[in-house]
């Protein structure tokens, strides 16, 4: 009865509140749950730990020494390797980060969801679908870059459809700090930004608002981008020559295997790939092995 | 064109978590039917935009993983929830549900997927087997350091993928080797005391003690000196554990240390 009298008793606004709370319970009590019960990590999450011991032994610069084919985007493991100073092991360092950026999920897509709908029963219906997610779970509960793109990105599109909203200046210049937070962890993140300028042009050609906002509002968001990725190049001890290099062997590797993938498979004939007809033991070999290297 | 049917009909429902997808894309449906005259909020279209280029574009490269589909989640969710807050208009067709139970018909829904999700989250596979096995294999290794029967261990594994994971719980230094990987569901245990003699049986060996990590199937009888031709007793199982809920492969760890004397000297030939 107290309880019931307590809940009616509430505001709207306090109702929100106590749901959001019991939402980010829930769904921390479900990561603390499977962490316990599923502790084991992949072989994706040894290499991150790795790197994070790497980077805290030496820097970002002994990372690329001992692993020559690293081309990751480096802000996770930069964190990371922050987390080790208190005292933490690699693995438990990235492991809460994937989990505290996991536990902010809810809140970020209830934010997102109530600036889009402006109703609160679908963000909450939302946010509860988000924490009780099987993948969010699992993957908030391994050392892996998911969690922390995935929360920066959300946080990044929730700043600037605020931005489109509510018309507020300094929207589009966190929007361009997050975003840049997000592209440091994955790569992925760039396919905001031909999103952006979509945004600009449509607002331009349909004119939503005056034209010198809109390209305020635009300088405002690269802006955005610029200091947060020249302060947290700095901050790692790496260049932009170095990312752009780091970039362009991510993209020539997604490239080669994109184009593995569209290729058309070999004729089950023995010792015939295509026109050409090779004895059947040269053609084994190198498949097999290029196979290998795409899956690596 | 299969790898992008794929990616459309498996690996993202997968990410997004099956019923969320279904209810989501439904959402989407709905709101382009309820807003198809009201671009007033012109930003709709850059919504729907977004999510066509981030689908396409997901389908076109970026098709290695389920996980890069992962922010497709928050849209998803969102419209979902949409869906579920449109199930109110039932109403305006099934006239026999009472509108105070239709109120709150999107929350039992959204709690029938939250359960669901739940039960998914809890009911996986419940076999560690690299960890279980690693640690297993590390308290093995600290046991016979302390009784001195060897120095030094390196462990060899026949999955090229998974050094890492058996190096990481071992805390043992641990490579593949690609003679042991298995053919036609088979081990070539030949192979087994040529990595043997090259570890410890050479003049400037390092090792005096291998783990072989491998993976075999249920079926397979656990190796013995015998099978790979080695002094008796000298080849042991150190642990074992199925590697998931099929119980069709075993992880199983064993243990190689050279008879008294025979440390950096050729291994001696055995009878067959």
């Amino acid at each position: 009865m107290l309880l019931k009298d307590t809940i009616t008793n509430l505001s709207p606004r306090r109702k929100t509140v106590a749901a959001l709370l019991g939402i980010t319970m829930l769904c921390s009590g479900l990561l603390l749950l499977n962490h316990f019960l599923f502790p084991e990590q992949g072989r994706d999450s040894m290499l991150y730990i790795g790197w994070i011991k790497c980077w805290h032994e030496g820097g970002f610069k002994l990372v690329l020494a001992k692993h020559p084919g690293y081309y990751l985007p480096p802000f996770y493991f930069y964190i990371g390797h922050l987390f080790m100073y208190a005292g933490l092991s690699a693995e438990t360092a990235g492991l809460c980060i994937s989990m505290l950026c996991g536990m902010f999920m809810p809140l970020i897509t209830f934010a997102m969801a109530y600036e889009i709908t402006q109703k609160k029963n679908i963000s909450l219906i939302a946010a509860l679908l988000v924490a009780a997610n099987p993948i969010l779970i699992e993957l908030a509960c391994c050392v892996q870059r998911d969690m922390p793109y995935l929360c920066f990105f959300t946080l990044s599109c929730y700043l600037f459809i605020a931005g489109i909203r509510r018309n507020k200046w300094f929207c589009y210049l966190l929007s361009g700090l997050v975003f840049m937070l997000s592209f440091l962890t994955r790569y992925e993140a760039i396919e905001f930004l031909p999103l952006v300028v979509l945004y600009f042009v449509l607002a331009l050609l349909f004119r939503h608002d005056k034209w010198y906002y809109i390209c305020r509002n635009f300088l405002l968001f690269l802006a955005g981008v610029t200091v947060s990725g020249v302060l947290l190049l700095t901050a790692m001890d790496t260049s932009d020559a170095k990312m752009i290099k780091l970039y362009q062997k991510f993209y020539k590797d997604k490239m080669a295997l994109t184009k593995r993938l569209y290729r058309k498979k070999p004729q089950k004939t023995p010792g015939q790939v295509g026109k050409k007809v090779i004895p059947a033991a040269k053609k084994a070999l190198p498949v097999k092995k290029s196979i290998k290297e795409v899956k690596k | 064109m299969s790898a992008v049917l794929e990616v459309f009909y498996r690996k993202i429902p997968s990410i997004i978590f099956e019923p969320v997808a279904i209810c989501g894309l439904l959402g989407l449906i709905l709101a382009v039917i309820f807003f198809r005259k009201d671009w007033k909020n012109r930003y709709y279209l850059w919504i729907i935009f977004s999510l066509l280029l981030m689908l396409s574009w997901r389908s076109i490269i970026q098709i290695v993983s389920s996980r890069y589909g992962l922010f497709l989640m928050i849209p998803f969710s969102i419209a979902a929830g949409y869906f579920f807050s449109k199930l109110e208009f039932l109403n305006l067709y099934f006239k026999k549900i009472p509108l105070k139970y239709l109120k709150y018909l999107p929350y039992l829904c959204a709690g029938m997927i939250v359960i669901a999700g739940i039960a998914k989250t809890l009911a996986k596979d419940p076999y560690q087997a690299y960890k279980k096995t690693g640690l297993e294999t590390r308290q093995d290794i600290e046991k016979n350091k302390e009784e001195k029967l060897f120095t030094a261990a390196i462990g060899v594994c026949n999955q090229a993928a998974r050094p890492g994971q058996h190096s990481y719980y071992s805390s043992l230094r641990t490579y593949c080797h690609p003679a042991l990987i298995p053919k036609a569901g088979k081990i070539n245990l030949s192979k087994v005391k040529n990595i043997i003699q090259r570890e410890c049986h050479r003049k400037n060996s390092k090792y005096d003690a291998v783990y072989f990590f491998l993976i075999q199937e249920r079926k397979d009888p656990v190796i013995t000196s015998s099978h790979v031709q080695l002094p008796e007793n000298s080849f042991i199982l150190v642990s074992s554990e199925y590697r998931n809920r099929k119980k069709k492969n075993i992880l199983r760890v064993y243990r190689y240390i050279p008879p008294k004397g025979t440390f950096r000297r050729p291994l001696p030939k055995m009878k067959k």
